[in-house]
């Protein structure tokens, strides 16, 4: 039935696709579709599926023919598409593009699709290349900062009965406004506030008057506001405030020794140990951080180095994908989140185009990954996907048997051998690849990007 | 009257569909306008469709009672009665825009 079939690359690996169908197959298939009407068809004046066929074709002949050409279409596509190399993608629709209506039986009928096939991919150079990477270690000092992040979880608050306030005290106050006369202005007064010394986070910024008072005190402390004041009705004007002091509490921090670190878990006997584990979980974040820097940094440049056509419709099932996951993580409906962003004044669209450069990227390195592990023929074992399996669950904390049998319920089995996959097409680029430490940098600075 | 006050609409049903090759005759099946006799009906066939008639037969089709219940008991009333006209034409003639629809 297809007589002639031709096939046009466009740009962002499109292909234009024409097809021609022989009159005698458009016809059969047109007068298939009237019979099959006619017998079903309900007319005024006849009974059911008695209709003869030219009345069906009088009454509604032209939208018979919009349909047998899209079955047409549809069947023909079907066909070519398994006989052609350029399949399209599942996401992508073909495009009708011509020869919609005209189905005319005097020669032979004609039509134009388009679609997004697979991208055919020229990668780079992917062997030797040289990677600078930060060159960081870990030092004392970052050991000392997570030990005090662990002394200061451990504190003790304890009531301070004698004594001044000192900074970084907890303390509880009773305060309010007064007038001229001494008068407590109403709605200024506040009981039982609780603040640290220090941190400001108080409407008058007592912080410093305070420090100095001892518990049960009475004071009145002047404050003049400048006029570039942060709260507006405060801005450039001169209050009294009335202030006693309740309770005064101070944050105690243990003391650094073995006891601390028993108290933190029963694994560490001595603070020795608990320094000597923090350094490992220390060095092993770094190592992992220092590995992604470097696999990141060397697709980057392999990205670059290749040519990696991205269709449309890819890149627009990949936006549709983080939008989804978008939603998923901040829990709210669509219909939600749409009206959010119309009140930041932005739009759906918007933020599609803000991910788009992200999309684009993620989907290169996905793409190039894929072609490289055909490439360099990278195969997962049995075993090695067993293993894989064994450590996810470790890592998830569930049991094997379960997670197995979870993992063969859902047909999970292809991702973990991807990951799999991922993971030796990695070790066989970092091993294949020259990485140089670049500039020294601070452990934490990395840590936290600032690098 | 005008001639297409005379024809009102062609009667498109299964028998009518049958009854356009009966014998060599070619029969067309109208609703008309009750007043309209059968020579009138004719000239207008001839003048509208450019068709030469031979024969014209009427029917008038009785209007049927018919009852509708509703809220304050039964409502009876009745279909309306018009006038049908079967026109033959002379061999070989054919009215193209009636032909199957």
């Amino acid at each position: 039935m297809i007589v002639k079939k031709e096939v046009k690359a466009k740009d962002n690996s499109a292909v234009e696709l024409t097809v021609t169908i022989a009159k005698d197959a458009a016809k059969e298939a047109y007068t298939k579709l009237l019979n099959d009407y006619s017998k079903k068809i309900q007319i005024k004046g006849f009974r059911k599926g008695k209709a003869p066929a030219h009345v069906l074709e009088q009454k509604f002949g032209e939208g018979i023919r919009e349909e047998a050409a899209m079955n047409i279409v549809e069947n023909s596509l079907k066909i070519v598409f398994d006989e052609i190399d350029e399949k399209p993608l599942p996401y992508s629709v073909p495009a009708l593009k011509e020869g919609s209506e005209n189905l005319s039986f005097d020669e032979d009928y004609k039509y134009t699709v388009e679609y997004d096939v697979f991208p055919t991919l020229k990668v780079g150079k992917y062997k030797e290349i040289e990677i600078e990477y930060p060159d960081a270690k870990v030092l004392k000092k970052d050991e000392d900062r997570d030990l005090e992040k662990l002394r200061e979880q451990n504190s003790v608050v304890i009531e301070k009965t004698e004594g001044k306030v000192e900074k970084d005290d907890i303390v509880t106050i009773n305060y309010s406004e007064i007038d001229e006369d001494g008068n407590e202005l109403e709605g200024s007064k506040r009981e039982d506030f609780v603040f640290t010394v220090g941190t400001g986070y108080n409407i008058y910024q007592l912080d410093d008057d305070i420090i100095g008072m001892k518990k049960d005190e009475e004071k009145i402390i002047e404050k003049e506001f400048p006029e570039d004041h942060d709260n507006k009705d405060l801005a450039g004007k001169k209050v009294k405030i009335k202030v006693l002091v309740t309770t005064i509490k101070v944050n105690e921090l243990p003391d650094l020794d073995d006891e601390l670190a028993q108290d933190i878990s029963e694994k560490y006997a001595t603070l020795k140990d608990l320094r000597a584990d923090i350094k490992k979980n220390l060095e092993e974040s770094l190592d992992k951080k220092l590995r992604d820097l470097q696999t990141e940094k060397l697709l980057e440049k392999i990205v670059e180095d290749s040519e990696i056509p991205l269709p449309e419709s890819m890149l627009k099932a990949e936006m549709d994908n983080s939008w989804q996951n978008f939603l998923l993580q901040s829990g709210m409906d669509e219909n939600q989140i749409l009206q959010i962003l119309e009140m930041q004044g932005k739009s759906k669209d918007a933020l599609l185009d803000e991910w788009r450069p992200n999309s684009e990227k993620s989907l290169k390195v996905q793409l190039l990954m894929a072609k490289l592990i055909e490439e360099e023929n990278i195969k997962a074992e049995e075993e090695e996907i067993e293993e894989e399996i064994k450590s996810q669950a470790l890592s998830s904390g569930q049991k094997y048997e379960e997670f197995k049998e979870l993992i063969e319920k859902n047909n999970y089995k292809s991702h973990i051998e991807s990951d799999v996959k991922n993971r030796k097409l990695m070790d066989f680029l970092i091993k294949n690849n020259v990485f140089t430490k670049g500039k020294k940098v601070d452990f934490s600075d990395l840590m936290n990007n600032k690098s | 009257m005008r001639y297409d006050q005379i024809i009102i609409e062609p009667v498109l049903t299964e028998k009518t569909n049958s009854m356009r090759e009966v014998d060599g005759k070619v029969k067309y099946t109208f609703k008309v306008n009750p007043r309209a006799n059968k020579l009138q009906i004719m000239d207008a066939v001839k003048n509208l469709f450019s068709v030469k008639p031979v024969e014209c037969r009427i029917i008038n089709v009785k209007a049927k009672p018919r009852q509708s219940r509703t809220k304050s008991g039964i409502r009876s009333g009745s279909t309306t009665p018009w006038k049908k006209a079967i026109v033959t034409l002379a061999e070989g003639n054919k009215i193209e825009i009636i032909e199957g629809v």
